[in-house]
């Protein structure tokens, strides 16, 4: 078969046309795959890119809400808090009792 | 016909040559781009829609020893408004309550600068108007309800960049050792161990998509990042905290220039705290430069521990050697050596010399032992180091100096004037590590600020105490010193300080600086370093506040700060009867002390006097007693109803009135 006869279509038309026609069906359908496939990719990278500020913004989040716990958490900033009801930081250390199971 | 036929072909020629012609030279120019300069066009056009892109290995964190994050990579936010997109009766009605939100931002100017800057930029058409810099995002989603900018992208012009930024969630807290490692240079931690923390950046081919998005292409030519590993510090946040507050507020309230403030851990040479606070332009205090670690001046009295264990290891001098303070005022070349007391201490023993610190004394010991050997008492000195570096991990180590009797700037007044700590210079961190020596019974530790490096939860590298040196003197030594240093706190310049509670050993250091400059009142910097508890110490620390402007000794300055990290660290470490004793002590306080009142209150028949003894108790024991107690206020009981010795039964009912 030469290029001619390719341009101009004569195996669409001929005996065996059936039978390319199948391919070209098949090639056709491959492309209509790989082009859907391709654009959800794009969408995927899109959902990626929003997932991700989103994980910025929470973590950003975390942190600073983290932050402003572990400083309320300090023993200075709890005092401040609990003097009105009459706490104070301990002057003596707390003393660690062992006791046996036998005692309790 | 012929002529005809030649005629037509003959113009078909005229028109058709010029155009083969053109045709031909622009099919050579397109073969001639294309080979010759194809290369960088094609280059061209890939990289509208393909690129190398480099894809950012993750900065690890630096965190305190209980796990709390000190430095950590975070999403920050500039925002910008788009003036043009804004209706005008919005902006006329909105803008002033905008300009008003601003200002209550951290770090904003006062509202009408806003509305100032809002109104002109409207009339210039601004599309790009920056706001506001480097919010956090608290702040940003506080910003996105501001008026106009509520409205979104479209009608309110909201415009916010996100950018990475390093943060340090726990502020000025250890600001400048935790220190950062970006363009600025390589400062404290994060600078020195920024190999790790920094990773390995990946590489990968992207190509654009819709939306200015890129997505990665092909698997050939692709690295994948490597985040960076956590750095965990030996830094104890409840120490930091009470250190940066105690030294802030004395700093304050003498309105020193700078200071300092370390605390380690005798046996692993830990830092548990360092504090380095400096007065900036705007008066307020904030962590300038790692003055611990980089600041070497002159150490004053706090050297006399050196010089007097030199002696004494020497052997040329003991304790209770007599030595005549003269009035407290000594010439020796051209200079005089002056003790702070007018007139001196008189006779006085070695010991007593250190503990009320007479300069005198300390340069008559010295010159009277060394007088002829100079160079035996400085080598002493470089045998312990003294004139070397600590190598700390941390970049910008002062270098200590320590002069040579062979130096060409060696003078007669050199040797007394080291004696009390004159004449040289150390750094604060390298003080504490002899102080830590002492107490840590002669084994010197290096200063120590990591603990380890995490990669997720796996442990990278385990850092261990590193010992300088494992015995600095004998033991005798060793004791000597030790008692000298506990009575500072007991009869000498820090008695004041004293504790029932608790005990701590160490000198307090009352140095005059640039003394050398005429013209300006004298300027001093106070300091003391020590350890506690006194026997079996836990913890070393040095204290230094530069130039105070109210008072300026030691003890005075720096001994409050001193004293409260102390108490601090004696009221929470809990008391640990020794293993033998457990069972025993255990239970005995367990019969005595928890149930004893219990046993009395129960038998109650007549009102027991309860003034003064802390209400929580009272209420529970009387209570327990089955008696109904009604108090009001906390704390102590400062009067009780009915009177101590009324006869009482199980329905009396008792009022109690505690002291708030």
């Amino acid at each position: 078969m030469s290029w001619v006869s390719v341009v101009k279509g004569k195996f669409l038309v001929d005996q065996t046309a059936i039978r390319n026609w199948k391919f070209v069906v098949f090639l056709a359908i491959l492309a209509m795959v790989s082009i859907t496939a391709s654009h959800q990719v794009d969408r995927r990278i899109f959902q990626i890119a929003e997932l991700s500020d989103e994980v910025r913004e929470l973590k950003a989040a975390f942190i600073s809400i983290r932050a402003d716990l572990r400083t309320s958490k300090l023993e200075i900033e709890v005092a401040a808090r609990v003097k009105k009801v009459g706490l104070k930081s301990p002057s003596h250390p707390p003393e660690l009792i062992y006791m046996d199971e036998s005692e309790l | 016909m012929k002529p005809e036929k030649t005629r037509i072909l003959s113009r078909f020629y005229l028109f058709s040559i010029p155009l083969l012609c053109a045709g031909l030279a622009i099919w050579l120019h397109m073969v001639y781009i294309s080979v010759f300069r194809g290369d960088s066009y094609r280059k061209m056009a890939e990289s509208r829609v393909i690129k190398h892109a480099i894809v950012p290995a993750n900065r690890g964190n630096i965190y305190t020893e209980g796990g709390d994050l000190m430095a950590v990579t975070l999403a920050e936010y500039d925002i910008r408004i788009d003036l043009k997109a804004v209706p005008k009766d919005i902006f006329d009605r909105n803008y002033k309550a905008l300009a008003d939100s601003l200002a209550t931002l951290p770090h904003s100017q006062p509202a009408a600068y806003y509305s100032r800057l809002l109104r002109i930029n409207r009339r210039k058409g601004n599309r790009y108007l920056l706001l506001k810099r480097n919010l956090t995002y608290p702040d940003y989603m506080r910003v996105r309800a501001f008026p106009i900018l509520n409205r979104g992208r479209f009608k309110g012009g909201m415009i916010a960049v996100c950018k990475r930024a390093r943060v340090n969630p726990m502020g000025a807290l250890a600001a400048r050792t935790i220190g950062f490692d970006d363009y600025r240079g390589h400062v404290g931690i994060a600078g020195a161990y920024g190999y790790y923390l920094r990773g390995r950046d990946g590489r990968r081919l992207e190509q654009r998509i819709a939306g200015g998005r890129w997505k990665p292409v092909g698997d050939a030519d692709k690295v994948e990042p490597q985040d960076g590993a956590d750095v965990v510090t030996t830094i104890d946040l409840d120490i930091q905290n009470l250190a940066h507050q105690a030294l802030l507020e004395t700093l304050q309230q003498f309105r020193a220039d700078h200071g300092c403030v370390v605390v380690m851990e005798v046996k692993t040479g830990e830092v548990k705290a360092i504090v380095n606070l400096a007065k900036g332009a705007d008066g307020s205090f904030y962590e300038k430069r790692n003055y611990a670690v980089f600041e070497a001046s002159e150490p004053g009295s706090l050297f006399k521990l050196v010089s007097l264990m030199a002696a004494l290891e020497d052997r040329v001098i003991d304790t209770t050697t007599q030595v005549d303070t003269q009035g407290g005022v000594m010439r020796y070349y051209d200079d005089y050596i002056r003790d702070t007391r007018l007139g001196g201490y008189g006779v006085i023993s070695a010991k007593r010399v250190f503990e009320v610190s007479s300069n005198v004394g300390m340069a008559k010991l010295i010159l009277k032992s060394y007088k002829d050997h100079p160079e035996k008492f400085v080598n002493r000195l470089y045998k312990w180091h003294l004139n070397e570096k600590l190598h700390l991990a941390i970049p910008g180590e002062g270098k200590p100096r320590i002069p040579h009797p062979d130096d060409p700037t060696w003078s007669g007044i050199a040797l007394p004037w080291m004696a009390y700590g004159y004449g040289l210079q150390l750094t604060p961190l390298q003080i504490l590590s002899f102080y830590n020596a002492v107490a840590n019974n002669g084994e010197m530790v290096k200063p120590r600020f990591v603990e380890e490096i995490l990669r997720g939860r796996k442990v990278e590298k385990l850092f261990k105490p590193e010992i300088v040196n494992p015995a600095i003197c004998s033991t005798e030594t060793l004791g000597k010193v030790q008692d000298m240093l506990k009575g500072v706190f007991v009869s000498g310049t820090a008695k004041h300080l004293r504790s029932d509670s608790f005990t701590m050993a160490g000198k307090t250091g009352t140095v005059q600086v640039e003394y050398w400059q005429k013209g300006q009142p004298l300027q001093y910097r106070a300091s003391l370093c020590g350890y506690f508890p006194a026997e079996n110490p836990q913890y070393s620390c040095i204290v230094v506040v530069h130039k105070p402007q109210i008072g300026y000794y030691g003890a005075q300055v720096a001994g409050p700060v001193f004293k409260r990290i102390a108490h601090y660290c004696y009221a929470h470490t809990p008391k640990v009867e020794p293993q033998s004793h457990r069972t025993a002590v255990a239970s005995r306080r367990i019969t005595e002390k928890t149930f004893a009142h219990l046993k009395l209150v129960a038998h109650l028949d007549k009102m027991p006097n309860v003034l003064g003894a802390p209400g929580m108790q009272v209420v529970s024991q009387l209570e327990n007693a089955g008696l109904k107690v009604t108090y009001r206020g906390a704390g102590k009981v400062v009067d009780q109803h009915p009177k101590a010795g009324t006869p009482i039964s199980s329905h009396s009912p008792i009022r109690l009135r505690l002291q708030s």
